[in-house]
């Protein structure tokens, strides 16, 4: 790994004009992309809040603040992706534009960031679903 | 133009240093993570599907009649349908596995075009997965509605 790093740092090479389309084209889409996750983690609290204001109204008040809880807590990550993804896209956009090395790096960089943060999360999932399956199993096998 | 500055002007432009070199590379090696996952992922929910189908409808043949009768072609048009939606979810995911391939190989050996055929899987993987989002907001946004 660290053979295959040396070998990066040493190489430089130019950003062509077919590769500064498609990394102005990623930009673009993945600005309209985090653009409809807004829309989306917007359209989330709504219907949340209205479904919360209907359970708390039949005496639901535990599983009401449970949910608000849990959509927090969703809205935080999804917010924190969109976030990123949102940066990303524009600033690769502004540094392949206007030949700003440092908006380039950045942009790439977050971009970088964006996959890191889904990839932790798809392990947290995947570990919470192992689990599941292993107690699951467990809670049969002793039944 | 003079070549002079011409040179200028190239050493103006954007290049892969690097630093974006290494956030590519991660950005590669963590594409491509996230792409086995998914695969094994829905993999997994296809069979777990399968399995559940099955039983299910065994279970409900013996309280519901109906089940008997059309049990199998409920759970076939069922599973067809899901296999239609993953392939087509799967098919942004294939492109970043491109994407992670392509940039990892084009990275090591230098060869620009494999970059730029790595940083256009990259593109159709975000138009893909936007324009899915766009249909899952438009879906969520109706059902609310009514």
């Amino acid at each position: 790994m660290n053979e295959q790093t040396n070998n990066l740092i040493s190489l430089e090479a130019e950003v062509t004009e077919d590769a500064k389309e498609q990394l102005d084209a990623i930009g673009k889409w993945s600005v309209y992309s985090a653009v409809i996750g807004f829309t989306s983690l917007g359209l989330t609290i709504i219907s949340t809040v209205a479904t919360l204001n209907k359970v708390s109204e039949y005496g639901a008040g535990m599983r009401a603040g449970a949910g608000l809880f849990q959509t927090f807590f969703i809205t935080a990550l999804s917010l924190l992706l969109n976030i990123t993804l949102y940066t990303a896209g524009n600033n690769i956009k502004k540094g392949v534009l206007n030949a700003d090395q440092g908006f380039f790096n950045a942009g790439l960089r977050k971009l970088n960031n964006y996959f890191k943060i889904l990839g932790i999360l798809l392990i947290i999932v995947l570990s919470i679903f192992l689990l599941a399956f292993v107690f699951g199993g467990m809670m049969s096998l002793f039944r | 133009m003079s070549d002079y500055n011409q040179d200028q002007l190239t050493q103006l432009d954007v290049q892969y240093d690097s630093d974006a070199k290494t956030s590519l590379f991660n950005m590669g090696k963590w594409a491509r993570f996230l792409c086995w996952a998914i695969f094994i992922f829905s993999i997994l929910f296809v069979f777990i599907f399968i399995l559940a189908a099955t039983v299910y409808r065994d279970y409900l043949g013996d309280v519901i009649p109906f089940f008997n009768e059309m049990g199998t072609t409920l759970f076939i048009t069922i599973g067809f349908g899901i296999i239609v939606a993953l392939s087509i979810y799967l098919s942004a995911f294939y492109f970043l596995f491109n994407f992670s391939t392509n940039i990892k190989q084009g990275l090591l050996t230098e060869d620009t075009p494999t970059i730029n055929t790595g940083l256009k899987s990259l593109k159709t993987y975000f138009i893909i997965s936007t324009v899915l989002s766009a249909l899952a907001l438009l879906i969520n946004f109706f059902s609310t509605m009514l």
